[in-house]
């Protein structure tokens, strides 16, 4: 479904990512990991057109995508959610959701300006497919709320809800599991679970080892922008590179 | 209908009906123009503030207004085209200067779009001041037709203007508070809050800031062309920097974040100089100053009093009856 090859990004002399190959087929639950700083996020910015890639090629259900402003591959079908300003701040969760059906929301600017019975039609409909959405995601009591106002866990999920409302094909997370508690760690790996179960394919960004353990099929590792080993939870966790990369070299590893 | 809704309908209604009322029975030339002009600066800071709403502080407003007087006044002088047509395709020109103008400028974001868009003003304001052979350079036009008469209405005496004004403005108000509460508008404020979120759930931000700039653009050249016609003379400084930096003032002193802000700061800030004659020269010292004062004190505007006061009011009764109890 994805496949990346060779995905690079120099700033100035120093390579964010380098040479990076990756392929995620369809239906996975793919983790990819790695000390602070190995280069995860470049590699979101990268894939969604955030940020230009130097040199190395994305493509995405065989279409060419490298490159592609951030809207454009949102319209081929890969969305991805933020670690900050992930929500808009002024509106309320439903109003949130809402604007983020914004690919599909079939209204065009005369109808929506006019507000034709059409539009009007539409906007219910998508009112209540945004309220479905907040139901499956677990926030549907703070539909009237400020997102601005809500606390960091549940501003991390109405993120993951924006990102849903865009009917995506492919996830990205970017550590959804960043600053939460406990209790919401455990919601949201549920939550994450569900999602992959219901056909989304996701590719998921986490430093919370354990918790990416028990839901990721397979990993890619990243560090200093190379990936340095992929494979199975078990194959990942005795490779020698990447103990070497999480714990350094020279002790023994307790 | 919620009760917000229904005052605001209400007041709506009477505001209109006040205008009304005005353009009827008030005769006195002075009185008629200044309503005009304040018509045409609310027509101004509202369409100022549908760009902002996109996240974009423009100060390009000079610019268009210039180019839209300038456009409707040659194109009824040199080519003979009747007022009305001439007016109608000054603010289309004017909206899509803003439209081609619009796709570099939104590549650059805060402070860097304010700073390009004040040197447009400059360069249209040139531009005007150097073609000499088409605009009359510095000594500008003289004698511009005014508008074309129909169902018997002369465009002569200040009355017929105030009532072309009303209903410009009333027309021009519509359709922008149908876009700002539409789909489109959210669109707008959603690219204000968090653009890189809005852009990967899939939102053109570039279009859509594009299509604010080319929207309020329009309004702007619109506004131009009904002075030029209205005025019948024209000089090229007329709307430059400073005409330009009201206009901001006015948004922001009336509230940006409310519709009816620019309607509140466009009307008071122009009867003020109008009532304060004596401080006529130190007008832009004043505006500064008031400009700073609801900045620091009132950052949503004038718009948030009321809810200020009660709000101070219900603390004082509230600590009222806590001493009591």
């Amino acid at each position: 479904m994805l496949q990346v090859d060779g995905l690079t990004k120099n700033f100035g002399g120093l390579a964010a990512v380098s040479t990076v190959d990756m392929g995620v087929r369809q239906g996975e639950l793919v983790g990819l990991i790695g000390p602070n700083g190995a280069g995860k996020t470049t590699f979101f910015n990268l894939l969604t057109g955030y940020i230009k890639p130097s040199a190395g090629k994305v493509r995405f259900e065989g279409k060419d995508i490298t490159g592609k402003k951030p809207h454009r591959v949102a319209s081929a079908g890969i969305v991805r959610s933020f670690q900050q300003d992930n929500v808009f701040a002024d509106f309320t969760v439903l109003d949130n959701v809402r604007l983020a059906h914004h690919l599909n929301s079939g209204v065009n600017f005369w109808q929506t300006v006019f507000s034709t019975g059409g539009a009007r039609r539409r906007e219910r409909e998508l009112r209540q497919d945004s309220e479905e959405i907040l139901e499956l995601v677990g926030i549907s009591q703070l539909a009237g709320v400020t997102a601005g106002s809500l606390p960091h866990g549940h501003k991390r999920m109405l993120g993951i809800a924006i990102a849903l409302a865009c009917r995506p094909k492919l996830l990205l997370l970017d550590e959804p599991l960043a600053g939460m508690n406990i209790a919401e760690v455990d919601e949201t790996i549920a939550l994450v679970r569900r999602l992959w179960e219901s056909g989304i394919t996701i590719l998921l960004i986490e430093h919370n080892m354990r918790a990416a353990m028990s839901i990721c099929q397979r990993f890619s590792v990243l560090n200093f922008g190379r990936k340095i080993a992929e494979g199975t939870p078990d194959e990942i966790k005795n490779d020698p590179e990447v103990v070497k990369a999480y714990l350094g070299t020279g002790s023994s590893v307790a | 209908m919620s009760s917000r809704k229904l005052a605001g309908l209400g007041t709506t209604i009477l505001l209109v009906v006040a205008l009304v009322l005005v353009g009827l029975f008030v005769k006195g030339p002075y009185i008629l123009h200044v309503f005009i002009l304040i018509m045409m600066r609310v027509m101004l800071a509202s369409s100022l503030r549908l760009i902002n709403l996109s996240g974009q502080l423009s100060l390009a407003h000079g610019g268009l207004v210039t180019l839209g007087a300038y456009s409707s006044a040659l194109l009824a002088m040199k080519l003979g085209l009747s007022t009305w047509p001439a007016m109608l395709a000054a603010a289309v020109f004017a909206g899509l200067v803003s439209f081609l103008i619009g796709f570099p400028f939104s590549r650059l974001k805060g402070i860097y779009f304010t700073m390009v868009s004040i040197f447009f003003v400059q360069i249209i304001v040139l531009t005007v001041q150097q073609w000499r052979g088409l605009t009359g350079g510095a000594s500008g036009l003289y004698n511009i037709p005014r508008p074309d008469g129909f169902w018997g209405v002369e465009f002569k005496s200040k009355t017929s203007f105030f009532f072309l004004m009303l209903g410009l403005m009333l027309v021009s108000l519509l359709i922008m508070w149908a876009i700002e509460r539409s789909r489109v508008g959210m669109t707008f404020r959603g690219i204000q809050q968090a653009d890189s979120l809005a852009e990967s759930v899939g939102i053109n931000t570039t279009g859509f800031k594009v299509l604010a700039f080319s929207i309020g653009g329009f309004f702007a050249g619109l506004v131009g062309g009904f002075y030029a016609h209205y005025v019948s003379a024209l000089d090229p400084t007329a709307f430059g920097f400073l005409f330009t930096i009201y206009i901001l003032i006015y948004m922001i002193v009336g509230g940006a974040g409310s519709f009816a802000g620019p309607i509140i700061g466009a009307a008071l800030l122009t009867v003020l100089p109008e009532v304060a004659r004596p401080l006529e020269s130190y007008m832009p010292f004043v505006y500064a100053a008031i400009l700073m004062l609801i900045i620091f004190l009132m950052p949503e505007g004038l718009v948030g009093l009321p809810r200020r006061l009660s709000r101070l009011f219900r603390k004082t009764a509230k600590e009222q009856t806590d001493v009591a109890g």
